[in-house]
């Protein structure tokens, strides 16, 4: 539902990945994500606005590349670490217990690939054989 | 400024909703020093939060306590209209479209509320399950309302919201025997969902319930929420929080009896 504001948001924060590291200059070919199960972001719908969300910016034509991360939970009475279920969501299933999340909301940039200098030059080229 | 020589890969860890928890924080800022409570209202549309709104607020100002409320809507100043009568202040944010609020579409508000000072503020969320969570509005306290037409088993089908809220509020009880309405399979949805979570029955037509709406909030209010900050749904965060709520268990039980 939301993917359009998320899509800006990464690309929001890769701009600010770049310019933290003094390249923001630099021309992209992927973004690495990684996304949690619990997070509520449709890959799929986030793919498709990342395609509007980069047009005219130097992350024109760069692709995303997400990765799901399993959700841990862990009871606060007994400990008992478990997965997520549609079956229990944050209950435990030993003792019924609440439930802190220990992974599973990640929303973040894990990795991101440059095109070379060179390649820039010839990109209609270079984005054809980069991947 | 460098340019890298040749393709390389990054390594990088960032947030991505780093930017709206600094949005979040910057209407924090803006209303401690008037030790105003945010609060934000989410639910579906239509479930009663703006009727909801206008009965808290005219109880609130009578105790003489000002209330402020930011609305949010796609389209329309009709929930604003009307508010006007029940509250201190009052201001329609249209998104023309856009499903949900975001902290910096308070921005243009800060400085008037601010001066202001209300004890409380009241955001009334884009009528939306789904994406309004994500975003933290600099809130203390989240609340999801419920009305009994919208069915049981909402909990379970918008565990996103519901997980990640401190206080749910069933709104519209005096119509449950029309809808053959089951509080208890609400609550032991909710207990999935949310372990602890209180819960609280209310009509703002009868007024059933909604002194404990307010001193649910009030203790809220005073203990902060636990899951502000976090930036993202469907934690678990909350339970020891309401767990630790004093009237918790005792308005789980009144509104059990309905």
């Amino acid at each position: 539902m939301h993917e359009a504001s998320l899509a800006r948001a990464v690309v929001a924060s890769v701009m600010e990945e770049l310019k933290a590291r003094d390249i923001d200059g630099a021309r992209l070919s992927a973004v690495h994500l990684a996304i949690g199960e619990l997070s509520q972001v449709d890959a799929p719908s986030l793919d498709f606005a990342f395609g509007f969300a980069i047009e005219g910016t130097q992350l024109e034509r760069s692709r995303l590349a997400m990765a799901r991360v399993p959700a841990r939970l862990r009871c606060t009475i007994c400990g008992t670490e478990s997965g997520f279920s549609r079956e229990f969501y944050f209950e435990c299933q030993s003792c019924g217990g609440g439930c802190t999340v220990l992974a599973g909301r990640e929303f973040e940039i894990t990795g991101l690939d440059l095109i070379d200098q060179c390649e820039v030059e010839k990109e209609s080229v270079c984005y054809d054989t980069a991947y | 400024m460098t340019q890298p020589t040749e393709a390389q890969h990054l390594e990088v860890e960032r947030r991505i909703l780093d930017q709206a928890l600094r949005d979040a924080q910057v209407v924090r800022d803006a209303l401690a020093g008037g030790h105003t409570t945010v609060v934000n209202l989410m639910s579906a549309p239509g479930s009663g939060k703006t009727e909801l709104l206008g009965v808290i607020g005219d109880e609130l100002r009578a105790q003489g306590q000002s209330v402020a409320v930011l609305v949010g809507d796609c389209a329309t100043e009709h929930d604003a209209d009307r508010l006007r009568s029940h509250v201190d202040w009052v201001h329609q944010i249209v998104t023309d479209g856009v499903c949900h609020l975001e902290a910096r579409m308070l921005f243009p508000f800060l400085a008037e509320i601010g001066q202001l000072a209300p004890r409380y503020l009241f955001v009334e969320n884009v009528g939306n399950m789904v994406c309004p969570v994500d975003f933290d509005l600099g809130e203390a306290v989240r609340i999801a309302l419920l009305s009994v037409t919208e069915g049981e088993d909402k909990p379970v089908k918008y565990p996103g919201l519901f997980g990640a809220v401190d206080l749910v509020v069933v709104s519209k009880i005096d119509l449950a025997s029309a809808v053959d309405f089951s509080l208890e399979t609400v609550l032991g949805y909710l207990q999935r969902v949310n372990p602890g979570v209180p819960v609280i029955s209310s009509s703002a037509k009868t007024g059933v319930g909604l002194d404990a709406v307010i001193g649910a909030i009030r203790s809220l209010a005073a203990q902060g929420s636990s899951l502000t900050g976090q930036g993202s749904s469907l934690t678990g965060q909350r339970s020891s929080m309401a767990s630790n709520l004093p009237l918790a268990g005792g308005v789980r039980a009144a509104s059990v009896g309905g």
